[in-house]
């Protein structure tokens, strides 16, 4: 509730981003700062990339090892800026500003296009476009058009079992075996084998046993090969980080949106923020569905109700000729009949 | 749906938005749901809304325990589908250990964006077979479809539950009450 006064919004704002709420000034110029960070991030970010990443789960590596400061193989970015900011261009619906930025990485294309579905640094970022409105109290937003389908703007899904014993069950020294019963409780009637109930369908199938906020993946002789520190279990919040697991790097979009703040880490569709000196989780900052919304395909499975979040609502209605849904940050401007995902929208709070 | 006393502790801004929750609780007439369903608590988040409502404090307990409350607390929206504390009651949500067990389950209940109760019934209404799909934060769906009045929610593991009453909603998100937990056990 402290969040509502303007005063108090800016610790709101760095901490995990501001609330849009239309035609409630309250807040609404921290907002507005926000959105010319998000601008100036982006351009730090964009061009003279690399073009790197391989295919599949190779990928997923490349995306842990790039420096930062890479971001490959994108394309024209074009940009339309409105230099209104906060608070003195109240009302002023003018001064947009255009403004083309052109990556130095033109020619270069990327690697594995569309069949790397999980690095997302290896591809074109299409055409988009920045557009702000002139009244502050307008999130700022991005259109995203055309045949983006290679965006890097995606998530990736999931990182991956780790390979071995996790530290409790090692320190055991029986061989990395898996304990003799596990534990009972009203939350765990039994052996929890099924990943889909873990929130981990996209996993590959196999034998698992859950232990003490680990699942553990068993192979020949019940022993444990690998492991999925879990939500909650391992990954709670005051936990230490597992050494190199997870991906410390999203698209600045997110970083801004979900005001993940300098240090975090993604697995599993969950964001989480850490401590960067001790590597403890301090937060979950962020869960995501990871579901693939592009522009030029249908909308994914899952999304019949409309969604849009409170403060975009009285701009994203659902009306004959458009559709709108939300998913991870953006909202989509659908197509009713064709259900093709028409334009991405990014909101910033 | 209840109005409990604690929630008149909660400041200026929420004494202001406490007569309209106070006047759905007090009648279930159609009207009070109406204007239920118009009323938004701009200024409040999911984890406020789950805070002050009584009988949802078993979710609430969940937030806290699985670290999600600040998440909840935060601008980006999320619509919760809220075990009320009946629903709870069997899962002893006090139990010690097992918060990787509660963070799925709490997962499951959440879905991406701002859904409202009209939302919902619009989008079953205007659908072919009366039943709508949403994703939820589980990467798994969750069916909604309506029954008489009432409308209800389900998995694809067989687990479903009734929407109770419209829900509260925020100005990050929207908080549902169900009468049962999604999640086989």
């Amino acid at each position: 509730m402290k969040w509502m006064l303007t005063g108090v919004a800016a610790l709101a704002l760095a901490a995990s981003g501001a609330l849009a709420q239309p035609g409630n000034g309250n807040g609404g110029g921290n907002a507005g700062g926000g959105g010319r960070d998000r601008v100036a991030a982006d351009h730090a970010d964009h061009g003279n990339g690399n073009a790197g990443g391989n295919s599949g789960g190779n990928a997923r590596a490349q995306r842990q090892a790039d420096d930062p400061r890479d971001r490959g193989g994108q394309g024209n970015v074009q940009r339309i800026a409105a230099e209104n900011g906060p608070g003195n261009d109240r009302g002023n619906g003018n001064g947009a500003q255009a403004r083309e930025d052109r990556g130095n990485d033109r020619g270069q294309p990327a690697v594995a296009r569309g069949n790397s579905r999980n690095a997302r640094d290896d591809v074109d970022r299409g055409r988009d476009v920045v557009v702000r409105d002139g009244d502050w109290r307008d999130a700022p937003l991005r259109y995203v058009r055309g045949n983006d389908r290679d965006r890097d703007r995606d998530v990736v899904r999931y990182l991956g079992l780790i390979d071995g014993c996790p530290p409790g069950l090692a320190a055991k020294n029986n061989g990395c075996l898996p304990p003799g019963q596990a534990r009972k409780t009203s939350w765990l009637t039994r052996d929890r084998y099924d990943l889909g109930w873990w929130g981990l369908p996209r996993y590959d199938g196999g034998l698992y046993r859950y232990d003490d906020g680990y699942l553990l993946r068993l192979g020949d002789g019940g022993r444990v090969t690998a492991y999925i520190p879990l939500l909650g279990g391992a990954l709670a919040v005051g936990n230490r980080w597992p050494a190199s697991y997870g991906y410390d790097r999203l698209d600045p979009y997110y970083t801004g949106y979900y005001g993940l703040g300098p240090s975090y880490r993604y697995a599993d569709n969950v964001v989480y923020r850490l401590d960067p000196e001790t590597a403890a989780i301090t937060s979950i900052a962020a869960l995501l569905t990871g579901d693939d919304f592009v522009v030029g395909s249908p909308v994914p499975t899952g999304y019949d109700v409309y969604n849009v979040p409170y403060g975009y609502r009285d701009r994203y209605y659902d009306r004959d000729d458009a559709h709108y849904r939300y998913s991870d940050g953006y909202v989509y401007q659908v197509d009713p009949e064709t259900r093709l995902i028409v334009a991405a929208i990014e909101l910033l709070a | 749906m209840s109005a409990p006393a604690s929630r008149r502790s909660r400041g200026i801004a929420l004494t202001l938005a406490a007569p309209v929750l106070l006047l759905v609780s007090a009648c279930g007439s159609e009207e009070a749901v109406e204007q239920a369903d118009t009323e938004v608590l701009a200024d409040q988040t999911v984890r406020d809304l789950l805070r002050q409502d009584d009988t949802l404090s078993g979710t609430a307990t969940l937030v806290d325990a699985t670290g999600m409350a600040e998440m909840l607390g935060a601008a980006p929206s999320y619509t919760l589908l809220a075990p009320n504390d009946q629903a709870l009651a069997a899962l002893a949500a006090g139990e010690e250990g097992d918060e990787a067990a509660k963070a799925a389950l709490l997962r499951g209940h959440l879905l991406p964006g701002y859904l409202t109760l009209e939302d919902i019934s619009a989008a079953i209404a205007a659908s072919e077979g009366g039943t709508v799909t949403m994703q939820t934060m589980a990467q798994t769906p969750v069916t909604f479809t309506s029954e008489g009045d009432a409308v209800m929610v389900s998995t694809e593991d067989g687990a479903s539950a009734t929407l109770v009453g419209p829900g509260l909603r925020g100005g990050n998100g929207v908080v549902l009450p169900i009468d049962a937990v999604l999640k086989a056990f």
